[in-house]
């Protein structure tokens, strides 16, 4: 049992001076969070929330202004904090001129791997991420899909207890994202540690069993996957034959109303009654074509996190 | 050791496998071969003009290629995110330092060292004997080479690539110009600006120590001191460009 959480990070703050002017632009503000062995971390916001910015200073490519980041209990800023874990970063970009044994060699090498270890894993390494393990040709000549494949070929080569992705689905096609989403739950059964930076939250929550949501270098939400979307109940959506409907006054009044291709559904807000909804529905004699009460997708959890966050700016910027 | 070795090794695969290198190589070769084509003008002096348009050719495609290489390995590292792979490991920054400027400097040697062997092929092929002095000549010149590519690493720590190039590029003329400038420098008669030149010259590197191309194209004797001097010189300089390289580089943001 490690007594360390996989990732610790507390009140971490970052600001970066922008062009000529040195503009400041506030990446982290404040940032606490704690990854715990074992889980599969899903770090969700949209563009420019702070995600990478966090994923580099946990990797050592960025110093926090303030705050502290430790990776199993040792200090981020210390390379040695890096032998348990590996990094895929955001679109990545690799050596023209080496061919992928030779990359792999590389990568093993600067991972204190001994080169005979590298030279026999290799070939299952390439076929486990689906590239040709006799594959000669360099880096340059490789497609963004397989330049994915190895790059994520090279943070299974040290086999460490933390992977640290940063939008590993970014640039793939739909097989490619599904590849990379049954390899995270596979690392997952292994007892890894996968943390993972996402916008597309569809694919985050497939594959999450914790999340953080993060808006303008803050933490505006995180918990258990599965405990978010059970709290976060959606509309009762209510499917009805028709346009009639659309402009029902009284519908209109109970519901939201939405054009659903040649229908019209009802979305009935969560923790209120369907019942006056479904008598006008009776009494208009509307044809029901389905009913629904289902949870909330982690879109809309977010999207709510992100509302709640937008009143409380609101109500403080208040007089 | 490993993680230096390793960086080293991939840079120096990628330099010589990049075909823009070879080009430059094969150009600069052809430049040496050309000292045939002129010594035909030279009448009884084949050898002087052979062996002075052969350093020349060495020296300056040499140290083109040394702020070249230096100045943007690091950039081009750090622009196409190739680093990220690398510094993520558990290797600390100076070693990454240290690796890139062993790879380049191999890089170098080899490029260097492949233009010095063919003018030493010319003047076999023209008949003469290949004398001494030519040998330290180039040996200096190649140390000088790794000096400037010091330079530009250390430029390329804190600055732009355009930035890095200049800088490295003027360090090298006024290295290579400093006794001359010491002279001008006597002239001046302020003496609060007098010392502040001769306070600039004296952290600048005295690159005409490693240029005994006179020496070699009229076969004169060399001392060891004007061989050993220079190079001990130039590694304490090289070395505490790279320690301050690496402390640089190693508080610096990769964003």
């Amino acid at each position: 049992m490690n007594p360390h959480p996989a990732i610790s990070i507390q009140d971490l703050s970052k600001t970066f001076r922008l062009g000529l002017l040195r503009r400041r632009h506030v990446a982290l503000q404040g940032l606490s969070l704690e990854v715990q062995p074992g889980e599969i971390f899903g770090f969700i916001g949209p563009n420019g929330a702070g995600k990478t910015t966090t994923i580099k200073i946990l990797v050592g490519l960025l110093q926090p202004d303030a705050g502290q980041a430790s990776i199993f209990g040792v200090d981020a800023r210390d390379h040695r904090a890096r032998a348990r874990l590996s990094y895929l970063p955001e679109m990545p970009d690799f050596y023209d001129y080496l061919r992928p044994a030779e990359f792999l060699m590389h990568c093993g090498r600067l991972s204190g791997i001994p080169a005979g270890s590298i030279k026999a894993r290799t070939p299952e390494i390439l076929a486990r991420v689906g590239l040709d393990p006799g594959e000669r040709r360099p880096l340059r000549k490789f497609s963004k899909g397989m330049l994915q494949r190895i790059g994520i070929a090279q943070t299974l080569l040290a086999d460490p207890d933390l992977f640290i992705f940063d939008e590993p689905m970014s640039g793939l096609d739909p097989i490619g994202r599904r590849w990379v989403k049954d390899l995270i739950l596979e690392l997952g059964r292994a007892g890894k540690t996968v943390f993972f930076s996402s916008h597309v939250l569809a694919e985050a929550e497939a594959v999450c069993t914790r999340v953080a949501f993060l808006n303008r270098g803050r933490v505006i939400g995180q918990g258990m996957l599965s405990d978010l979307l059970q709290n976060h109940r959606a509309p009762t959506e209510i499917l009805l034959q028709g346009v009639a409907a659309r402009t029902d006054p009284e519908l209109s009044r109970l519901s939201r109303i939405e054009p659903s291709g040649p229908d019209t559904l009802l979305l009935i807000e969560p923790g209120r009654d369907p019942g006056p909804a479904l008598s006008r529905i009776s009494a208009a004699a509307y044809r029901i074509l389905s009913m629904q009460q289902r949870h909330a997708t982690l879109e809309e959890v977010f999207l709510r996190a992100l509302d709640g966050e937008k009143k409380t700016d609101r109500s403080e910027a208040a007089p | 050791m490993s993680a230096i070795l390793t960086v080293a090794r991939t840079t120096f695969r990628e330099s010589v496998r990049n075909r823009t290198l070879l080009a430059i190589g094969l150009l600069a070769l052809a430049f040496v071969a050309s000292a045939l084509l002129l010594a035909e003008l030279a009448l009884d002096q084949r050898f002087r003009v052979i062996v002075d348009w052969g350093t020349l050719c060495v020296s300056a495609f040499g140290v083109g290629l040394a702020i070249l290489l230096g100045v943007n390995q690091v950039h081009k590292e750090v622009r196409r995110k190739t680093l990220y792979v690398v510094l993520s490991r558990p290797i600390a920054r100076w070693q990454y330092v240290a690796g890139k400027y062993l790879g380049l400097s191999l890089t170098l040697l080899a490029e260097a060292g492949a233009l010095s062997a063919a003018l030493l092929l010319l003047l076999a092929a023209d008949g003469h004997a290949i004398p001494s002095s030519l040998g330290y000549a180039l040996m200096l010149s190649l140390f000088e080479m790794l000096l400037v590519a010091g330079f530009a690493v250390f430029f390329a720590s804190f600055s732009s690539p355009y930035l890095s190039g200049l800088f490295s590029l003027g360090t090298f003329v006024i290295g290579r110009s400093l006794p001359t400038l010491s002279q001008l420098i006597d002239r001046v008669e302020w003496p609060a600006l007098k010392a502040a030149l001769k306070g600039a010259l004296a952290i600048l590197p005295d690159l005409s120590r490693f240029n005994l191309s006179t020496q070699a194209v009229h076969d004169l004797p060399i001392p060891a001191e004007a061989v050993w001097l220079p190079l001990a010189y130039g590694s304490v300089y090289l070395l505490l460009l790279l320690v301050l390289s690496a402390w640089i580089f190693s508080r610096r943001d990769l964003t």
